[in-house]
Order: C-alpha cells, then sequence, then structure tokens
C-alpha cells in the first residue's frame, strides 16, 4: 500500500476509511420505445469493505444496469446505492474504479496512455502519473508493453491494461462488469488468477459481475445470484472455500456443490 | 466466386490454363495502346484533330505557353484556398454541431443529406447574380461545393463514436469538455479527415466548374477560351493540369490521413 | 424522438426556413430584387409546371438522365460483376477504375463538346461518362460482399449452380449495386444539368443559366427548386427501395 501513497492520501482525506457498498431497495426502469422496461426491481445488499463479490443471472437480468447504478453512471429509478455514509448519484472515479466489459481501452492511445487517463482527467502532474501508470502495467505484467496500442496487444493483454487502469487511481472499490467475458477459457483462468493475487496484496473491495459459474465461485467470497428480468436477488451464497484459492480446489465437493446450487438457482429463477 | 471456379474446376479435373499475357502487362498494353491512339488517331486523321489533338502536340503546346498555364493555375489554386477554408471549415464545425447534438442530429442531419443529392451546379448562376462572376463567386462555390461532403462525414465521425468509450470516460470523472476533447475527438478523427479528402476534392471540382460556366481568370475559365476557339490542343493540356492539381490535392490530404489514422488498426471506409 | 415527432420536427424546420426567408425580404433584411420571397418563387414553380415550353425543357432533360441511365447502368453493373468475379480482368483494370473514379470528371466537359458537339447525344454521353464509374466500383464491391461462407454452406447443402446465384449472389450483391445505381442517378442528373448549363439550346439546366444570366430571379430560383425537388425525389425513392431490399444488412 506504501507505493500507492499518491492518491491514497487525496482520498482518505476525502472519504475516511469505511467503504461499505450498500444498495438499498434499488429500482431501474429503463424508458424504451415499448415502454417502460423494469431492469431490477426492490434490490438490496451490502458488499462489506475489502470483500470480493460476484454478481451472476440469466442474460439480461439486469447485472449490468446494477453495476452501472454503483459506478454512479445511471441512478436509481427507486432506492438508493450508499458507499459509507454517502449515496452514489454520479461517477467517483478517486473511490470507485470500473474495468468494462470488452476493451473500453482507448485506440488512439498507448498502454501507459490508457492507464494514466483518469489521472490525466484529474489534473495530475504528468511525472507522477507516468509514474505511477507503469508502476500499475508492471503490477499486471505488462511493464514492457507500456507504449503498445491497444491493436497491438492481445485480448487478454488489453484487458490487463484495463485492470491496471481501474486499480491507478488506487480507489477502494472495483466494479468490474463481465471484464474476461471475450477471452478465451485459458486466458480467462490466468487472468482471475493474477486479479486475485493483486487483489490479496491490496485487498479492494471487489464487486465482479459474470457470465461463468466456475469463475464466480472461484474469485469471491459471496456470490449474489439474481433472478431473470425483472431481476432481483435470489440468494446470497457465501463461499466457504479457503484463500488463497488454487486450481485443485475445482475439484472439491464444496466447489461442486456450490456451483450447482447457483446453477439451480439461475435455472429455477429462469421460469416464470 | 473463387470457391466455386474452384469447385467447377475440381468436377472438371483439369488444370487452368495460364494466360498468354499476364494481368499487369495486360493493363500496360492497354495504357499504351490508348497512348497511342491518342498520338495516331488525329494524325492519320482517323478522328478530326478538332476532337483530339496528338498527345505530342498537347504537350509541345502546353510547355511552349507553360507561363499562361502556370499564371491561370495560380489564380485557381488562390480561390482554391480560400474555398476550402470556407469548406473545411464550416463543414467540420457543421458537422461537429450536427453530428454532436442529439436534437440537431434527428431533425436536420436526414435533411442535409437529402440535400446532398441536389446537383449544386444549377446555383451557380445565384452566385455570379449576387457578386459578380469574378474571385468571390467561384470561392462561394467551391466552398459550397465541398461543404456537404465535409459535414455529412464529420457528423458521421462523430455519432458513431463507440458508447463504451464514453462511459468509460464517464466512469473516470471525464466533464464533458473533456469528453469532447479526448473521446469523441480523436475518436471522430479518421472519418473527419476523409470527409477532409472527399470534401477538398469537391472543393477543388466546384472552383473549377465556376471557371468554367463564368469566370475571368483561372484554368477552368482558360479550358472554355481555348474551346471556343477549337485550340484543342490547349483544351487537352488544361484538363490535364487540374487532373494535376487534383492528384496533388489527393496525395496531400492522404498523407495527413495516414498519419491520423495511425492508431487505428484498420482504414476507415467512407462513402 | 419517435419518428412521427422526427419527421414533423423536420417538417418544421424547413416550413419554417421558408418564413424566415419570408419575413427577411418582407422586412427589408433581404433585397427582394436579389433574393425573391418564396411567395414568389412557389407560384412560379407551379406556374413552371404548367407551362408547356418549360415542360418541353424538362422533358428534354428527362429524356437525356433516363437513357443515359438505361444505357449506363447495365453497362457499369457488367463491368463492375467482370472485374469483381475475374482474379484476371480484376487484376488488370481495378487500379484503372479506381483511379479514374477518384478523378474530377467534370472538367472532361469541354472534351465531349468536341467529340460530340453541343446536343442531345453529349448530353447522354456526359452523363454515362459521370455516373459509370461509381457504378463499376460498387459493383465490385458488391461481388466482393458475397461471402465465401456462404458459398461453402450452399455447396456443402448441395445447392446447383442456379440456386447458388439465385440465392446468395443475387440477394447478398443487390443491396450495394442498388446503392451504386442511386450514387450513378446522382452523378448522372448533375452531369446532364451541367452540360446544359455549360452549352446548350434546350433543357433544365439551359433555362437556370439563362435566366441566372438575365437576372431573373424569381424564375432562377423556381428553376432551382424544381431541380432540387425532382432530384431529391429521385434520390428518396432509391434509396427507400435500397433500405427495403438491404434490410437484413442491418
Amino acid at each position: 500500500m506504501a507505493r500507492l501513497t499518491v492518491v491514497a492520501e487525496e482520498r482518505d482525506g476525502a472519504g475516511g476509511g469505511e467503504a461499505n457498498l450498500r444498495a438499498d431497495g434499488v429500482t431501474h426502469v429503463f424508458e424504451t420505445a415499448g415502454g417502460p422496461l423494469m431492469a431490477v426491481t426492490d434490490v438490496s445488499f451490502t458488499v462489506e469493505e475489502g470483500t470480493f463479490v460476484g454478481l451472476v443471472g440469466p442474460s439480461g437480468c439486469g447485472k449490468s444496469s446494477l453495476l452501472q447504478m454503483m459506478a454512479g453512471l445511471l441512478n436509481p429509478t427507486e432506492g438508493r446505492i450508499v458507499m459509507g455514509e454517502e449515496e452514489i448519484r454520479e461517477p467517483r472515479p478517486a473511490e470507485i474504479g470500473v474495468v468494462f466489459q470488452e476493451s473500453s481501452l482507448l485506440p488512439w492511445k498507448s498502454a501507459r496512455e490508457n492507464v494514466e487517463f483518469p489521472l490525466y482527467l484529474r489534473g495530475v502532474e504528468r511525472s507522477v502519473r507516468e509514474k505511477k501508470a507503469l508502476e500499475m502495467l508492471d503490477l499486471v505484467g505488462l511493464g514492457e508493453f507500456a507504449e503498445r496500442r491497444p491493436h497491438e496487444l492481445s485480448g487478454g493483454m488489453k484487458q490487463r491494461v484495463a485492470i491496471a487502469r481501474g486499480f491507478c487511481q488506487d480507489p477502494s472499490v472495483l466494479l468490474m462488469d463481465e471484464p474476461f467475458a471475450a477471452l478465451d477459457e485459458q486466458t480467462r483462468m490466468t487472468l482471475g488468477d493474477e486479479l486475485l493475487q493483486i487483489w490479496e496484496r491490496h485487498k479492494k473491495t471487489v464487486v465482479f459481475v459474470t457470465h461463468s459459474l466456475t469463475e464466480a465461485v472461484y474469485l469471491c467470497d459471496k456470490v449474489l445470484v439474481m433472478s431473470a428480468r425483472p431481476g432481483r436477488i435470489l440468494k446470497e451464497i457465501d463461499i466457504a472455500l479457503p484463500r488463497p484459492r488454487t486450481y485443485d480446489l475445482m475439484a472439491t465437493e464444496t466447489f461442486g456443490r456450490l456451483r450447482a446450487e447457483i446453477w439451480e438457482l439461475i435455472r429455477g429463477g429462469d421460469r416464470p | 466466386m473463387t470457391d466455386l471456379a474452384g469447385a467447377t474446376r475440381e468436377a472438371g479435373d483439369r488444370e487452368p490454363k495460364r494466360p498468354l499475357i499476364g494481368p499487369y502487362l495486360l493493363r500496360m498494353l492497354c495504357l499504351l495502346a490508348i497512348l497511342a491512339f491518342w498520338e495516331l488517331a488525329p494524325r492519320m486523321e482517323w478522328v478530326s484533330p478538332v476532337m483530339l489533338a496528338p498527345l505530342s502536340a498537347t504537350v509541345v503546346t502546353g510547355v511552349s505557353e507553360i507561363g499562361l498555364f502556370a499564371g491561370n493555375l495560380a489564380v485557381t489554386v488562390g480561390s482554391l484556398l480560400l474555398a476550402l477554408a470556407i469548406a473545411i471549415g464550416g463543414g467540420a464545425v457543421a458537422g461537429l454541431l450536427l453530428g454532436g447534438i442529439k436534437a440537431l442530429r434527428e431533425t436536420l442531419l436526414p435533411i442535409m443529406s437529402s440535400i446532398y443529392a441536389v446537383p449544386l451546379v444549377v446555383v451557380y448562376p445565384v452566385f455570379t447574380a449576387w457578386v459578380g462572376i469574378g474571385a468571390e463567386s467561384k470561392v462561394l462555390f467551391g466552398g459550397i461545393y465541398g461543404f456537404f461532403p465535409m459535414l455529412l462525414a464529420t457528423a458521421a465521425g462523430i455519432q458513431t463514436v463507440d458508447t463504451r468509450y464514453m462511459i468509460a470516460a464517464r466512469s473516470m470523472g471525464a466533464s464533458r469538455r473533456q469528453q469532447i476533447i479526448h473521446i469523441m475527438l480523436p475518436a471522430a478523427l479518421p472519418s473527419i479527415v476523409s470527409g477532409v479528402r472527399i470534401g477538398a476534392a469537391m472543393t477543388a471540382i466546384g472552383v473549377v466548374v465556376a471557371e468554367m460556366m463564368a469566370a475571368t481568370a483561372g484554368i477552368g475559365f482558360l479550358i472554355t477560351q481555348n474551346r471556343t476557339m477549337f485550340n484543342t490542343a490547349e483544351v487537352y493540356f488544361g484538363v490535364f493540369l487540374v487532373l494535376l492539381l487534383a492528384g496533388v490535392i489527393d496525395w496531400a490530404v492522404r498523407s495527413l490521413e495516414r498519419r491520423a489514422g495511425a492508431w487505428y488498426p484498420h482504414k476507415v471506409k467512407m462513402l | 424522438m419517435s419518428g412521427a415527432g422526427r419527421l414533423s420536427a423536420q417538417i418544421g424546420i424547413v416550413v419554417g426556413i421558408f418564413l424566415a426567408w419570408e419575413a427577411a425580404v418582407q422586412t427589408g433584411v433581404a433585397n427582394p430584387r436579389i433574393v425573391p420571397p418564396p411567395s414568389q418563387v412557389l407560384p412560379m414553380a407551379l406556374a413552371m409546371l404548367g407551362d408547356p415550353e418549360v415542360l418541353h425543357h424538362l422533358w428534354i432533360t428527362s429524356a437525356q438522365v433516363m437513357l443515359a441511365f438505361v444505357l449506363v447502368a447495365p453497362l457499369g453493373v457488367a463491368i463492375g460483376l467482370l472485374l469483381g468475379e475475374s482474379d484476371y480482368f480484376g487484376r488488370a483494370f481495378k487500379p484503372f477504375f479506381y483511379f479514374v473514379a477518384s478523378v474530377p470528371k467534370s472538367v472532361f466537359l469541354p472534351v465531349f463538346i468536341l467529340a460530340f458537339g453541343i446536343g442531345f447525344t453529349q448530353k447522354v454521353a456526359f452523363g454515362m461518362f459521370q455516373a459509370i464509374f461509381v457504378l463499376v466500383i460498387s459493383a465490385i464491391a458488391a461481388a466482393d460482399s458475397v461471402s465465401a461462407d456462404y458459398l461453402k454452406m450452399a455447396r456443402a447443402y448441395g445447392a446447383s449452380r442456379r440456386q447458388i446465384y439465385q440465392d446468395i449472389y443475387l440477394p447478398a450483391m443487390l443491396p450495394v449495386i442498388v446503392e451504386g445505381l442511386r450514387l450513378g442517378m446522382i452523378f448522372n442528373i448533375t452531369g446532364v444539368l451541367f452540360a446544359e448549363m455549360y452549352v446548350s439550346r434546350a433543357g433544365l439546366g439551359h433555362l437556370v443559366a439563362n435566366w441566372g444570366m438575365s437576372f431573373e430571379m424569381v424564375k432562377l430560383f423556381a428553376g432551382i427548386l424544381l431541380a432540387a425537388v425532382l432530384s431529391i425525389a429521385v434520390n428518396e425513392s432509391l434509396r427507400w427501395y435500397e433500405k427495403r431490399i438491404g434490410a437484413w444488412r442491418g
């Protein structure tokens, strides 16, 4: 944590350490051409500070809408999202980092420029943000590729850069919206492991939206299972597996049972 | 088609014959034939010399009057530069507004793309009636000729900016201004630059067309003047100079395009 | 904004422009001798549609445009498909067509006058010349747009050669070709009008040029309005057809 002081100080001054993330009766209704569409309805949960929480559910269940509301990109129609004591109504880049589905890296900027972009937006001095960006790229093992443009990187490398960007401001919360969805199975396993290693060292609060049940069980402390649209929380499942997680856990009976339980919930939730 | 051809070939079980003349050679032979025809047809009186002046005569005439041609070409280039300022500058600003603001994009933009189908050449008499046949009318006309393609390309670039970039920038706390400068403009740059390429070419056509219809100087004026006097060689040489000018403009914008598009993995296709 | 709302907003904008134009003249902001008001231009345009002399010129222009189109469309598409489908001819002549397509063609008009005179034939020839390159280029693009995967699939399921042409090639290529036809038509109309304005004895372009030179501003504006409305109508109807047959392109 010591080497992340630059931005961390600002945060401590602004917000304090309390970073529980809470949803209180959140409902979101989209206005579409075909009439109002209820994406999520009456969702409540708490994400404890420093935990790794997964969000799973069938396609179109409003997982991404929920994540966008936590990021302050979207406001609930009813209810509220609260971090610590404060309601979230707009993006808070210093406290909440977001890593998106597929690559949202800017193709005209190098890997380093992409990573330092959030700092640049806030007017952080050039030498400081460059140093910070290179540090973050080292963290994800891409130090050598700092000056490459996204189209010169593989899919897995691009997502590593996106993760580095998410960590760059040392936010207390990291929201990840199906960050590995576009990657092949091997790459996503490797990246999941790397993400865990970084997380064990820095202990951020992570909310991780995914389609992959294996990924959810493998990575998370707790998994929130959502129903089909309009999305509700069907159940919160505690993943009582020891950390650090290793691949042989996947072969255990507990792992299989947890995975099966989630699958049953989602399948059942699909039926009206 | 390659697949289908391959299939029939397999069925017939025959190797395709190698063509006697390679495609590149065929192209060169055709080019050579055209040049030969250009030289021989008027000399042998296959066609009337009024219709076509021999290639050699065209070059000789052009070179002997190079001062006259250069002077008029300079006039054209001067008007063109002013017209480009209207077309590119105005088109870019209008395109940014029409592409970037939702209400305008939904209402005005379709109207603009309909207007693009109007043969603008019919508007030229209005300009000459308003401002006479001097430099002003051709600058205005050339400017408007290039304005629409520039506007449409810029607007297209702005409205196709990937929303993922915009959402990501917002999550990082980018202000509206920062979103425009750091996301929208760079993302739209490749199509803006291809707008410049098409717009600049159209502006050049507009200026020359205006000079051909009514003007007192310029390369288009020189072409028309020589046509009325049946100086066929001069007409062809003038046409050649206009093509050369268009080539130079295209080359200049393309080198700009290569730089602007360097970040982009593949070329952006426009129009 | 809903479709109907958008359309009414657009109609509102067009009406608004005409009203502002009228108001500018009425309030003396614009000189009516230089900018005639819509209250004079619109009735004049309508009157022209009943004027046998104007209709005669309009007919000549239409005849030139249509004849040029009927002649050039099959020619351009055939050349384009040949270049797109035949590897050999494609490699030999595609660069030539790409090059000429990027060249300003209006400047060749004097050459057409030297070659064909100033009559009907010259207008048709020049209209064809303006249109043919975009037709060839889009037909090449159409041929390229047929995915090899579709052909493989069709052959795997035993499609006959005729079925492959009818059910794979035609629907895949048609929208691109119709787009080319639309662009070709615009260039064709522009070419014919320009040729008429440059030197001729008949046609809408001829009238417009003359009205301009004799400062008959009401007639000039009315003529421009007619030309604009007719070309927009042609363009939009082809665009509508293009959208309809290409709906699968999304």
